[in-house]
C-alpha cells in the first residue's frame, strides 16, 4: 500500500533572491560574531598576557 | 562530503562559504515544509529565510544524535511551529470558546491504524492536513512524510516517550476524524 504522505511532498523551487539574502544576513552575523570573539575573548586574553610578561620582567 | 562533516567544517570556523553549500542542498525542501505551514508562497519564502539564519547560529547545538536532514527537519518544524502558534494567539484569544470545543474533542479516541492512514485520497489527505491543528500536522508529517522514528520525535519535541505515543494517536485520530467530515 502506498503512502499518500510521500505524494503530497511539495517540490517548488525558491527565488535566488532568498539565497542573496540569506548569505547577507549569515555574512552580517558572522561580523558580528567575529567582533564580540575578537573584543570579548581574544583582546582581553592578549592583554592579561601582556600584564603576566611585565609582571615576570619587573620581578627580574 | 556528508552533511555531517560539513556541519562541522562550518562549526568549526563560522564559515559562511561552505552554509552556503548546506543551503543549496536544503533550501527546497525546507521551502516545500514551510509552505505547508504559510498561507502565501511569500510567507513560506520569508520562513525559510528566517529558518536558515537562525540555523546558521544554532548549527553547533547540532550533536549527531539523528541524521542531519532529521534534525534540520525537526529544527524547520519546530519553527514552523512557533510562528503559527504566535501568528494565531490573537485569533486564539478572540474565539477561545471555539478553540476549547476543537481541543475538547480528543478525549479518547480509539487507535487508528497505519492501513487505515495509507488508503487515504491524496486530495483529501492535503485538504485534511490544511485543517487540522499545526501541531498534529507537524507529527503527522514528521512521521509519515519524513520517516521519523519515535527516537527521533522525543527528540524533536523535547517530551518523552509515551508523550509522543499519545499526541501521534490524538493526532490520527483527529485526521481521521477531519478525513471523514469532508465531502
Amino acid at each position: 500500500m502506498e503512502n499518500p504522505f510521500k505524494k503530497i511532498i511539495r517540490n517548488e523551487k525558491l527565488p535566488s533572491l532568498i539565497r542573496e539574502r540569506v548569505l547577507a544576513d549569515v555574512a552580517s552575523i558572522k561580523l558580528v560574531l567575529d567582533i564580540a570573539d575578537l573584543t570579548m575573548i581574544k583582546y582581553p586574553s592578549s592583554l592579561e598576557e601582556i600584564y603576566k610578561i611585565t609582571k615576570k620582567n619587573n620581578k627580574k | 562530503m556528508t552533511d555531517e562533516l560539513l556541519v562541522s567544517k562550518i562549526v568549526a570556523k563560522n564559515d559562511t562559504h561552505l552554509f552556503s553549500l548546506l543551503y543549496d542542498r536544503y533550501a527546497d525542501k525546507v521551502y516545500g515544509k514551510c509552505l505547508g505551514f504559510s498561507k502565501s508562497p511569500e510567507e513560506a519564502q520569508d520562513m525559510t529565510h528566517d529558518v536558515f539564519v537562525q540555523l546558521f547560529v544554532k548549527l553547533k547545538t547540532f550533536k549527531g544524535k539523528s541524521k542531519f536532514s532529521t534534525w534540520l527537519y525537526a529544527f524547520t518544524y519546530n519553527f514552523c511551529l512557533n510562528y503559527v502558534q504566535r501568528k494565531l494567539k490573537k485569533e486564539q484569544e478572540k474565539f477561545t470558546s471555539l478553540n476549547e470545543d476543537f481541543h475538547g474533542s480528543s478525549a479518547e479516541e480509539p487507535e487508528v491504524s497505519d492501513a487505515k492512514i495509507f488508503e487515504m485520497k491524496v486530495d483529501k489527505l492535503s485538504k485534511a492536513l490544511e485543517l487540522i491543528n499545526p501541531d498534529d500536522k507537524a507529527i503527522l508529517l514528521m512521521k509519515y512524510q519524513d520517516d521519523f522514528s519515535i527516537q527521533d520525535i522525543i527528540l524533536a519535541l523535547d517530551i518523552g516517550e509515551s508523550a509522543v505515543k499519545m499526541r501521534l494517536k490524538r493526532a490520527k485520530s483527529k485526521l481521521i476524524e477531519i478525513y471523514h467530515s469532508l465531502n
